[in-house]
């Protein structure tokens, strides 16, 4: 503390202890504000479930699947008017930013455990699309609670028919763009 | 003794005004960040890429960005649209724009009427 002139009150209040109370709340509130501009605004889960919608939506019309994607000939990216290279692009610097993946199973080959369907014996292969290991990541994501640079999926099962023959359609869709800052 | 009076005051003056420059300097440092340009870029960017997304052709939306539009330094050229590698591009200050990517593949017309953006969701010209 330094002395004003033996001023008391002017002691109390105008001492380099004061300030330095200052300094320390104005910088951890520069921090904490910094901190929250930086932060991102997470829309992985919200953009993940619009790719599942939107296929869906394209696959599926009057309550009937495209008969074309059971005979595994269906161009889906043409189908739903979805950027293929957008999807499935990898670069060196980029690992890729999405998964979409799609399956359809009989109706009794499906079945409910633990408030989760569980299907086997799917009638379609090869409709996956970019990075696979989403699947995994998505479910770590899911218990994390800090997991900003975890893919975040969407996955929706659909009761369709086929003809008159029931069926269950899986859309597994995971996003993990960020988006950012670039020179324009 | 009068003139000890006075330095009291003025001590008690500079003390109060000191104090008073802290908070003002804080409460603008947080507003200004809180309804920064970086956090309006990000907002729009993502907003708009997803408002494509999800769109069908056809569809005609007009966004309010009068909060993002009245801060940018070139308001003409505030949002674009790439159709080529499907970026959207929001850039309120003069450098870097946030850039955010959307899958849905198709045409846009996109213009600023005002404070508000005008997109128009059309089929993909095949080239």
């Amino acid at each position: 503390m330094f002395k004003m002139r033996g001023k008391k009150a002017g002691e109390k209040w105008l001492s380099i202890w004061w300030f330095f109370v200052l300094v320390v709340i104005l910088t951890g509130i520069v921090v904490g504000v910094s901190i929250f501009s930086a932060s991102e605004i997470n829309v992985k889960k919200l953009e993940a479930d619009i790719l599942a919608t939107k296929v869906i939506d394209c696959l599926i019309n009057d309550g009937k699947i495209n008969e074309e994607f059971l005979k595994g000939s269906l161009d889906i990216f043409k189908e739903c008017k979805i950027d293929k290279e957008i999807i499935t692009k990898k670069t060196a610097t980029d690992e890729g930013k999405y998964y979409i993946a799609l399956e359809a199973y009989k109706l009794e080959d499906c079945e409910v455990k633990d408030d989760k369907q569980e299907c086997k014996n799917s009638l379609v292969n090869g409709y996956n699309f970019g990075i696979g290991d989403f699947v995994n990541q998505c479910k770590i994501a899911e218990v994390m609670k800090e997991a900003k640079n975890y893919p975040f999926c969407s996955e929706k099962y659909v009761y369709v028919l086929s003809g008159e023959e029931k069926l269950i359609l899986h859309v597994f869709a995971g996003s993990n763009q960020r988006g950012g800052k670039e020179v324009v | 003794m009068w003139n000890n009076k006075k330095a009291i005051v003025m001590e008690e003056i500079i003390f109060l005004v000191l104090n008073a420059i802290f908070f003002i300097v804080l409460l603008v440092f947080i507003v200004s960040s809180v309804n920064g340009k970086a956090v309006l870029e990000q907002k729009y960017a993502k907003q708009i890429a997803l408002l494509i997304d999800e769109a069908k052709p056809k569809t005609i939306i007009y966004l309010d960005m009068r909060d993002a539009i009245e801060k940018a330094t070139d308001k003409k050229n505030a949002v674009k649209i790439n159709e080529q590698e499907n970026k959207v591009i929001v850039k309120l200050s003069s450098g870097r724009g946030y850039v955010f990517n959307y899958f849905n593949d198709v045409g846009i017309n996109y213009r600023l009427d005002g404070n508000n953006l005008f997109l128009e969701i059309k089929e993909k010209e095949n080239v």
